[in-house]
């Protein structure tokens, strides 16, 4: 998933911008990652507290208020996470979409801490994708970010980072529109 | 004549001819006396009268020979018949003949020759011979596995045409009477696969498929078709509502070209 080689201006320069509906189904995706992961939380604490105090133990019960932190922080850990390391979250691997900075590489850690936090405080933004001319969602714009498909379709290949598109001509096209976003 | 009325007339004229040998007697002294008187006229009248009476000597023996004639064949015909009701003839020939010789000296060959088998056959009633056969006493005297040891049923397949006979036979029918319920439920299906090794078989079927790798192939064409499926469905979708927006939003050309697949 770190790859580096294959990250730079030829990526973002060969593949086109995911639009809202990829997006949003690789949202759905990481939403279901992060239940998961909260609920293997609960399971944790739960566990921990048996193991502490088994005759005095009672299973957790935490409120809507710590619940929704405790969710918000994983999230954004493990988009952070995600993002820095592999350029892509579990639901962006499964939809073929990668994130890259406007310059095509791989966002750094503070790119994708503050666009992580961004995406949890925020998650309306990624509606802008629509309305802008360029796909990119408010998060993007203001970290400067891109979403690209990371695959063909042509040769079934699902491989993270095997799937690049090589035609020149729309490489361009995209490339031109990525270096006029505003930063 | 037969013999019965030949005694009858023998014992008549026997009769009558005592009777007129004993009315006879004058007549024979006064014959006698002629006689006596009549030589002496014979001697003179002899060479006239000896060849009268040769001719008449040569009627009587005819006459006599043709009576006894008459009289033997009927003596000839009683005793014979007498002879034959004292005498078992099957048992005497069983006896004293030699049969085998005698069949041994026949030329069959030229006594069939002779026969019209044709029309013998003809006058047969074969239904009503048949009829009166006990096909199954001549059946069970048959040695039938010295007969089946005897024919060479190899060739005999061999010669037979299966395919037009095969053509040639109705199976819906024979399906139709087929109970095949009834068949299964005599079969001991229980003992049937008692004997069967199925761990044996399972374990060669196991060793002959590379079970791991069908199922890494097939789940992973399966996950890689889907999650192909999904992101080309996205890629469209996402098309779409991009040129929507566009054209809902009066944009001249769509800012993000469309990625064909």
């Amino acid at each position: 998933m770190t790859d580096g080689h294959r990250d730079g201006p030829e990526i973002a320069a060969a593949a086109g911008t995911a639009g809202i509906v990829s997006r949003t189904l690789a949202a759905v995706v990481d939403l279901v990652v992060v239940v998961t992961l909260m609920v293997a939380s609960l399971l944790a604490v739960a566990g921990a507290r048996f193991l502490v105090s088994p005759v005095g133990f009672r299973w957790p019960s935490p409120s809507w208020t710590l619940s929704v932190v405790v969710g918000a922080v994983l999230a954004t850990v493990y988009l952070t996470v995600a993002w820095a390391t592999a350029g892509r979250s579990c639901g962006a691997a499964v939809l073929g979409l990668r994130v890259l900075s406007v310059r095509g590489a791989r966002p750094g850690w503070f790119r994708a801490v503050v666009r992580a936090a961004l995406c949890v405080v925020f998650p309306l933004g990624l509606l802008w994708t629509v309305l802008g001319r360029r796909r990119r969602s408010l998060q993007d714009l203001l970290v400067g970010t891109v979403v690209v498909y990371d695959w063909t379709p042509g040769n079934g290949h699902v491989s993270p980072l095997g799937g690049v598109p090589g035609g020149a001509a729309p490489g361009h096209r995209v490339r031109s529109r990525v270096e006029e976003e505003p930063r | 004549m037969d013999a019965r009325t030949g005694r009858l007339l023998l014992g008549a004229g026997s009769g009558v001819a005592r009777l007129m040998w004993a009315s006879a007697r004058p007549v024979r002294a006064v014959t006698s006396t002629a006689l006596h008187g009549g030589v002496a006229m014979a001697t003179l009248v002899a060479p006239r009268t000896a060849a009268a009476l040769v001719r008449q000597g040569r009627r009587e023996r005819v006459r006599l020979l043709r009576r006894w004639n008459g009289l033997l064949e009927i003596l000839v015909v009683e005793v014979l018949d007498a002879m034959l009701r004292s005498v078992d003839l099957t048992a005497l020939v069983r006896d004293h003949v030699d049969v085998d010789a005698l069949a041994g000296g026949l030329d069959v060959d030229a006594v069939v020759a002779t026969v019209d088998l044709d029309a013998v056959v003809r006058r047969l009633d074969l239904d009503t011979i048949v009829a009166r056969v006990d096909l199954d006493r001549v059946v069970a005297a048959v040695d039938l596995d010295a007969v089946v040891r005897r024919v060479d049923l190899d060739a005999a397949v061999r010669r037979v045409d299966l395919d037009a006979v095969v053509r040639r036979v109705d199976i819906e029918p024979v399906l139709a009477e087929v109970d095949v319920d009834g068949i299964a439920a005599r079969l001991d299906l229980d003992a049937v696969i008692a004997r069967i090794d199925l761990v044996g078989i399972a374990r060669t079927v196991i060793d002959e498929l590379d079970l791991p790798e069908i199922i890494r192939t097939s789940t992973g064409a399966l996950s890689s078709d889907t999650v192909r499926a999904v992101r080309s469905e996205a890629m469209t979708a996402d098309d779409v509502v991009s040129g929507a927006m566009d054209r809902l939003l009066r944009r001249r050309g769509a800012a993000q070209p469309p990625v064909t697949p």
